[in-house]
């Protein structure tokens, strides 16, 4: 860990990380296939492109009495913006109803579907409003709020944002792909990202290991206790909607669908862990800074103390993050009056179960063992560091 | 000699001669070929139209050198460039007329030629096709399939089929039989767990058996797509073939099959095993180039098969249209396809099924197909006429609808038992909004299907071992020549919204037709917001039984004013013109009605 200590020696360490992790990325990315469920003729293909509406021809719309919904259909003229007609103006049918409900304004820009048979044969319908840029200024607005109120760190952590996605994306899901184990690829991923975002915010010291040797070993317990849990439920990749779709996917990409909800869960609550496991590395650091005198069993114990307030709020962190992404069924089993036995049974509420819990007790885990790491490392390191330093 | 010698000499030479021409004679007798062990997968598809039928059967390659193979499209171009060899024997079907006893040979259109992955040519196969013309309806026929001469020749055993009577007929429709697919174990028993194949095998073997002796005029079976079960491996898709094409009917029914997901997902092999009248190259095919759409007619009825993995709504639009000006005295348009638009299972909410939703149901609305039939979802669902992606009424009652606007949407379970999908969660006890009827039971079932000038008839029934019930039953009638209603506001027939205080205008017309000089009952009423029904009755609307406008002989109206005022309150209202040829003054017999509704806002 020596050349750890000065600058160069962590510029070269990151570079060859990064160069690592680019490499991984070419090289399973690259021969990643993306499976076709659905075929096309040559000349034959459905596109999606910008489009504005220059004028709305007809309106032919009540007022749906369910929903509230305009519903009926629409003639408007649109001109189409990108692609292969951009600055073609067409007049189409624009239709309202449950499915698709895109009421049309002139000068509302949408996104209109393309499908064409070939050359002379095309039809547009207007697929949608068109949401990506306000999706990107939001996602500015968080960005700029970051670096705006958490400085440098703040800065930092939006890096590991991104180092998070693309590693998901690119190196993740083509691994899925080719047929590794989601269960050891979701924990590789799990490990890899408790690294980098750990060294990107809190730097290469005592307690950035300690929190990534923590975490790590809660993840793993939580990994068992997953195993268990899912096993005993009999429930897998293969008790979600998705299921039909994706082992015909497997079938010709070699991908394990049973594990697949496995990594979804380990994956769901690297969060909490992450969060956790860095504010006790963090507090016990302070707590030593503070007081060199002390030993062993008090930073343990000063760990266990911060954890304590923190693990409660952590874990209902998790449970209402899951309970908002259940609302619907919430809301559909209230409105149902399921039996007990047909509720505590069905295979989504198990998953959500099991995916909080599992979650909670890595969160719960996770501060004792980290506890024990920084109380152990922190000091062994200061003190090299000192001695190295010549301080005493 | 002693006579004793003379009469063993005589008593051998005569046993030589017996043999020798026993000999001779099976060295001349046709020899069946051991290729057709498996039945060759031998099946039948409708021809064209009600007087042809398409021939498919496969073969082991002799000798591949020797044959070389020449593919045409539509347009006359070749691709796979290669030679046709026409010293080749000929594949053929020989078809017998029962009644006379009199043999015709049939003899080639296009054969295919297709190996299985990694197999060598010489261990390859044939595909058979060839079309056979001339049938006469309500006529028994027998026929054999095979070559007449060349390294492969041989006949395979003989088959009978029927023909039926074209102007009243009538079909087995089944969803999904998916040859394999029973992975989950569940509902098998455990003797059987260990080959799913054939535990789906009976359950496919039982149906066909029920469905033919229930449907026992069958003219054709349609398949809804997922034959078989296996996307990955042609080895493996093969002994589900052989599985599918096994109960004894299907080499006397002819079947219309289709491209489901799981037939896609090895391609071209799909269409190896199928012989397909007007199948399109350009329109519906995929990048494999033999899976697109196709059409046949059977008596008046329209049959138009689509090719769903191909996502593009526009192909399909213009393949019908296409269908359509080929057959454009057709009284009924039936599409199928596989993957259904309005179902309520597994599949319900598949991004690709909601893109179709949307795209598919345009089309049909566009064509004013009558009937859509699909699969996919392992899960029976009949929908309500829908019209721009809407329920027309939603009124679960209704078993019976005279000349409705709208197309139904008709999604069929498992033929076969081999996977049922329950309803999807989101619905928990209710249903989706545009599911009329559903049913899950478990069991497999069939639809018997009956169709002729007037009217369109399905009944679907559940079977298990031994018997059969009926689970859901609709009839659509077109009579036609009735009287046409219209019903207008402000000069439009379609839903139209009014801003409060501005004018209504309520107009009639009726275009008599054949109920011209016949007595009939006129009925207008609305549904208010209120939720009142009012029937009008000399200028003015009131509450109560029903009563008609008028009772008189018909005759074509134009734009006869019925309601003129801004006074109305805000919200819906729902106004019906009904007419019937039966004037007794309650709605009864043939009875035409057209609606229109107002929001008042």
């Amino acid at each position: 860990m020596k050349f750890l200590k000065n600058k160069t020696g962590r510029l070269l360490a990151s570079a060859t990380a990064l160069a690592l992790y680019f490499s991984l990325i070419v090289l399973f990315y690259g021969h990643a296939r993306i499976n076709h469920l659905y075929g096309a003729a040559p000349g034959s293909y459905v596109r999606y492109e910008k489009a504005t509406v220059t004028e709305v021809l007809a309106d032919h719309l009540t007022i749906d009495q369910t929903t509230g919904f305009d519903v009926g259909y629409q003639s408007v003229k649109v001109r189409v913006l990108t692609g292969e007609h951009a600055g073609e103006t067409m007049t189409i049918r624009n239709t309202l109803n449950y499915t698709t409900n895109v009421k049309a304004r002139a000068g509302a820009e949408v996104i209109v579907c393309i499908d064409t048979a070939n050359k002379n044969a095309y039809d547009a319908w207007i697929y949608s409003y068109n949401r990506g840029p306000y999706l990107y200024l939001f996602i500015g607005l968080f960005i700029a709020a970051l670096c705006a109120i958490g400085g440098n760190r703040g800065f930092k952590s939006v890096l590991g944002i991104i180092f998070t996605f693309t590693g998901i994306i690119f190196l993740f899901i083509p691994l899925l792909y080719q047929g590794f184990s989601p269960a050891w690829a979701s924990m590789g991923v799990v490990i890899i990202t408790l690294c980098v975002t750990f060294v990107l915010l809190a730097g290469f010291s005592a307690k950035t290991l300690s929190a990534i040797l923590g975490s790590t070993a809660g993840a793993i317990v939580s990994m068992l206790f997953l195993l268990a849990a899912l096993a005993l439920t009999h429930l897998s990749g293969f008790s979600v909607n998705e299921a039909d779709v994706l082992i015909q996917i497997a079938g010709t990409t070699h991908m394990k669908v049973g594990e697949l909800l496995f990594a979804a869960i380990l994956i769901s609550s690297l969060g909490a862990i992450m969060d956790i496991a860095i504010s006790v590395a963090t507090s016990v650091n302070e707590v030593y800074e503070r007081n060199r005198s002390l030993g062993m069993k008090e930073l343990f114990k000063s760990g266990m103390n911060v954890g304590r307030d923190m693990m409660g709020a952590m874990a209902n962190t998790l449970i209402i993050a899951f309970t908002g992404a259940s609302l619907n069924i919430l809301v559909l089993l209230y409105a149902w009056n399921v039996s007990y036995y047909q509720l505590i049974n069905n295979n989504m509420i198990g998953i959500y179960v099991i995916q909080a819990v599992s979650g909670s007790i890595a969160v719960i885990l996770t501060v004792p063992l980290v506890s024990f790491f920084s109380a152990r490392l922190i000091p062994v390191f200061t003190e090299s560091s000192a001695r190295a330093d010549g301080l005493n | 000699m002693s006579c004793n010698v003379i009469n063993k000499t005589k008593f051998l030479l005569s046993l030589l001669a017996v043999l020798l021409i026993a000999t001779a004679k099976l060295a001349s007798a046709q020899v069946p070929n051991a290729a057709y062990s498996s039945n060759g997968l031998i099946n039948i598809t409708p021809g064209s139209n009600e007087s042809q039928l398409c021939f498919s059967w496969a073969t082991l390659a002799i000798d591949s050198s020797a044959f070389p193979y020449y593919i045409q499209d539509d347009t006359g171009t070749s691709y796979k460039g290669v030679q046709y060899n026409y010293d080749l024997p000929v594949p053929q079907v020989q078809i017998i007329d029962a009644s006379n006893d009199t043999g015709t040979f049939y003899g080639v259109s296009i054969e295919s030629y297709y190996t299985a992955s990694g197999v060598t040519a010489a261990a390859g196969w044939y595909q058979n096709k060839v079309t056979v013309s001339g049938l006469k309806n309500n006529s028994s026929y027998k026929y054999r399939v095979g070559y007449t001469a060349g390294p492969g020749a041989g006949w395979s055993n003989f088959f009978t089929f029927q023909t039926k009577d074209p102007t009243s007929f009538s079909f087995i429709a089944v969803g999904d039989p998916q040859i394999g697919a029973n992975t989950s174990g569940s509902l098998e028993p455990p003797a059987q767990k260990s080959n799913v194949q054939a535990y789906d095998s009976i359950g496919w073997i039982n149906t066909m058996a029920i469905a033919t002796q229930k449907v026992s005029n069958a003219s054709f079976m349609l398949s809804l797509g997922d034959q078989i079960d296996n996307t990955s491996s042609q080895a493996g898709a093969d002994v589900q073939y052989v599985a599918y094409f096994s109960p004894a009917q299907m080499q006397g029914l002819p079947v219309a099959n289709i491209d489901g997901n799981h037939d896609f997902g090895l391609g071209q092999y799909y269409g190896y095993h199928y012989n397909l009248p007007n199948l399109s190259t350009l329109y519906g095919a995929t990048q494999f180039g033999n899976d697109g759409d196709y059409w046949f007619t059977y008596g008046q009825a329209l049959f138009i098969v689509l090719n769903s993995n191909n996502l593009s709504a526009t192909t399909h639009d213009v393949f019908i249209g296409q269908a359509i000006a080929a057959n454009p005295n057709a009284t009924w348009k039936i599409v199928s396809f596989h993957h259904a638009l309005y179902s309520c299972a597994d599949h319900a909410f598949d991004s690709d099924i909601l893109f179709r939703r949307s795209a598919y149901s345009a089309i049909f609305d566009k064509y004013k197909i009558d009937v859509v039939m699909s699969g996919h979802d392992h899960f029976y669902t009949r929908s309500y006429q829908m019209l721009g992606g809407l329920p027309v009424s939603t009124d679960t009652t209704v078993h019976t609808v005279n000349n409705p606007t709208g197309t139904l949407y008709l999604t069929l379970n498992s033929g076969s038992g081999s996977k049922f999908y329950p309803l999807n969660a989101a619905y928990g006890t209710q249903s989706a909004s545009y599911a009329a009827s559903n049913w899950q039971m478990n069991q497999p079932t069939f639809s018997y299907v009956t169709v002729n000038a007037n009217q369109f008839s399905i009944v679907t029934y559940a079977t298990n071992d031994t018997t059969t019930w009926a689970i859901d039953n609709y009839t659509i009638t077109k009579v036609p020549g009735t009287a046409i209603p219209t019903i207008a506001i402000n000069g439009s027939s379609s839903n139209v919204t009014i801003p409060f205080g501005s004018m209504l205008n309520l107009t009639v017309s009726v275009t008599a037709n054949s109920w011209s000089n016949v007595n009939c009952d006129y009925f207008v009423y609305a549904d208010a917001p209120t939720g009142s029904r009012y029937y009008y009755l000399n200028g003015n609307w009131q509450t109560g039984s029903i009563v008609p406008a008028v009772q008189e002989n018909a005759s074509n109206v134009s734009n006869y004013p019925l309601l003129s005022t801004s006074a109305l309150p805000t919200g819906v209202y729902t106004f019906y013109f009904t007419m019937d040829n039966n004037a007794d003054g309650i709605i009864d017999g043939n009875f035409v009605t057209a609606s229109i509704r107002a929001t008042i806002q």
